[in-house]
């Protein structure tokens, strides 16, 4: 069986590989949206916040519960 | 300073009495095992929806309740960027150390963060090391946290700082002692409760006052345009901070020995996980939400006596007063529940990592008793007399403390759990390396260092060389202590 901490290294450096993602989308995309169309607006909230902080955050919840629920082991190992 | 009446009063009462309630409930949990183990680490039986609650409490300290309303009334829609990366926090949090520490945590029986880092190298200097450091960084908060919290009900309550001082001391003492840290998971977790409430009740009331968020993004429009972009009024947030910031919140929260502790005391790695998808539930409606408080709070009460008052006005202006007592109890909630757990993690480093650890047998349990219920009563007694007079200094170790604990002992910790080639030289040289590069960049250039950086980004990265190189200069550890952490190790 799979030793422990080859396991959990693994789920350690995918959640930095997630983070790398989730770094890119909201800083390169908040600047990148404001850029493209500083005045615009979302349902009531500034387009980049709108599309780069809030659409992130939520894509992220279910990127947590899937990582949580489904990908990290239950650690029955040695 | 604002209308309290005695509804306000009568809530705060009844939220102090139901946190003792919780003690009192935790303590029927307890299920009499080795003292040491059940007072700092819950008996390693906390389950999921405690153990999250008391992740997220221990995390918000005071500074989320009052600190970022505040910096969200300066500097409007930037603080979203700023705040941005607890959209990934808690999975890197849980992710990066979580089940990793609490299967070592039952396998070496580590109580504390440095005896984690003492039994993998087997060395007493290490531990040592790391204990005396934590103690160092972790009273300064304490002793911050006190004054954060006193200054908020000096301004709501109108109760003298004297007062408000002694009572949070008295308050956080008496429950921590009392019940270990069962009662301050439990009562943690009932706090992060009422912080949720707290946040959601304002912000509901708040957006409705304003006429809704169009409503409040004009009104911002009309006082600076600058409030409405990422970079926030004079360049509030260029790239480099903004960048900085996605690094600190998810890693330096990470590498918090409060956290860390976290996971020592779960009930199991399936348990770990489950608490993580709740936290990260409970992030995205409480972080953007108190940014939403800050910035309606510009609309609603555009001038402040100080920026701290930034929450209490915004709540006072917008919530009915018989609800205001109930949602000012989420700021008292989030600095008790941060609190509490310092005050345990610096015990425990204290009568475990100096006493204990240092003597040819352990500690008898009454010996134990003794010297846990002295030493935490003796550091929130400490800490009582600095907050008395706060000294100048404070405000540096607050910021250097949150950063500074990551930056020293993040990488060591990874490295000393997943990488086998990673030796007692290797460690030393990474945690003093962690910890000198931070300070050097931070006495030389503030918070912007190289690229304008913050110095917690390069001492990631010193930190990590200083490990690899240590390690490779240094000795190989014993085969003995390699199998016991890697398993398929062979020499």
């Amino acid at each position: 069986m799979e030793p422990n901490y080859r396991r959990t290294r693994r789920e350690a450096l995918t959640a930095v590989g997630l983070w790398l993602l989730a770094g890119s989308w909201v800083v390169g995309g908040s600047y990148a949206v404001y850029d493209a169309d500083p005045a615009g607006v979302v349902m009531g909230v500034p387009a980049w916040a709108f599309w780069s902080i809030l659409t992130p955050w939520l894509v992220f919840l279910v990127v947590a519960a899937w990582y949580g629920l489904a990908f990290l082991g239950d650690g029955v190992e040695r | 300073m604002y209308e309290t009446g005695p509804a306000v009063w009568g809530t705060f009462l009844a939220y102090l009495l139901a946190t003792f309630f919780f003690a009192w409930l935790a303590q029927r949990k307890a299920r009499g095992g080795a003292y040491m183990e059940e007072f700092f680490v819950g008996g390693r039986s906390i389950g999921p929806w405690v153990l999250g609650l008391t992740w997220i409490a221990t995390s918000a300290s005071g500074g989320s309740f009052i600190g970022v309303p505040a910096l969200a009334h300066t500097n409007g829609y930037s603080m979203l960027l700023w705040i941005a990366g607890y959209v990934i926090s808690v999975l890197v949090g849980f992710g990066l150390l979580g089940q990793r520490i609490a299967y070592v945590g039952r396998k070496t029986g580590a109580l504390t963060f440095p005896d984690l880092l003492r039994d993998r190298y087997d060395s007493p200097m290490i531990g040592g090391v790391s204990g005396v450091a934590l103690i160092i960084l972790y009273t300064g908060y304490i002793v911050a946290q006190y004054v954060a919290g006193a200054r908020v009900i000096e301004a709501v309550l109108g109760v003298p700082y004297l007062w408000g001082v002694l009572g949070f001391a008295v308050t956080v003492t008496l429950y921590t002692t009392y019940g270990g840290f069962r009662a301050v998971a439990w009562t943690d977790a009932f706090q992060a409760v009422v912080m949720l409430i707290g946040v959601l009740i304002t912000v509901t009331f708040a957006i409705s006052k304003a006429g809704g968020l169009e409503a409040i993004r004009a009104g911002l429009e009309q006082q600076d345009p600058a409030l409405l972009s990422p970079m926030g009024p004079s360049n509030f947030l260029p790239i480099a901070a903004a960048i900085s910031f996605f690094f600190i919140w998810p890693f330096a929260g990470a590498g918090q020995p409060s956290l860390m502790t976290r996971y020592l005391a779960a009930d199991n790695p399936a348990g770990l996980n489950r608490a993580l998808v709740l936290v990260a539930f409970y992030v995205i409606l409480t972080y953007p939400a108190i940014i939403l408080i800050g910035v309606t709070g510009r609309v609603l009460v555009p001038d402040l006596v100080a920026p701290d008052h930034a929450m209490p006005a915004t709540i006072m202006a917008a919530v009915p007063s018989w609800l205001a007592g109930l949602v000012l109890a989420g700021p008292m909630a989030a600095i008790m529940s941060t609190l509490s757990s310092f005050l345990l993690v610096s015990s425990s480093a204290i009568v475990r990592d100096m006493v204990e650890r240092n003597r040819k047998e352990s500690l008898t349990e009454k010996q134990a008793k003794r010297w846990t219920l002295g030493s935490t009563i003796g550091v929130a007694a400490v800490c009582l007399v600095f907050a008395l007079r706060p000294p100048d200094f404070l405000q540096y170790i607050v910021v250097f403390s949150g950063t500074g604990l990551a930056a020293t002992f993040l990488t060591p910790t990874c490295l000393s759990l997943y990488w086998p080639g990673m030796n007692k030289t290797g460690c030393m040289a990474g945690i003093l390396g962690g910890f000198t590069t931070f300070l050097a960049q931070y006495l030389a250039f503030g918070t912007r260092s190289f690229l304008d950086f913050d110095p917690f980004v390069w001492s990631l990265l010193f930190s990590l060389l200083f490990c690899i190189v240590g390690s490779l200069l240094g000795q190989r550890d014993d085969a003995e202590i390699l199998v016991r952490y890697f398993d398929d190790y062979k020499a």
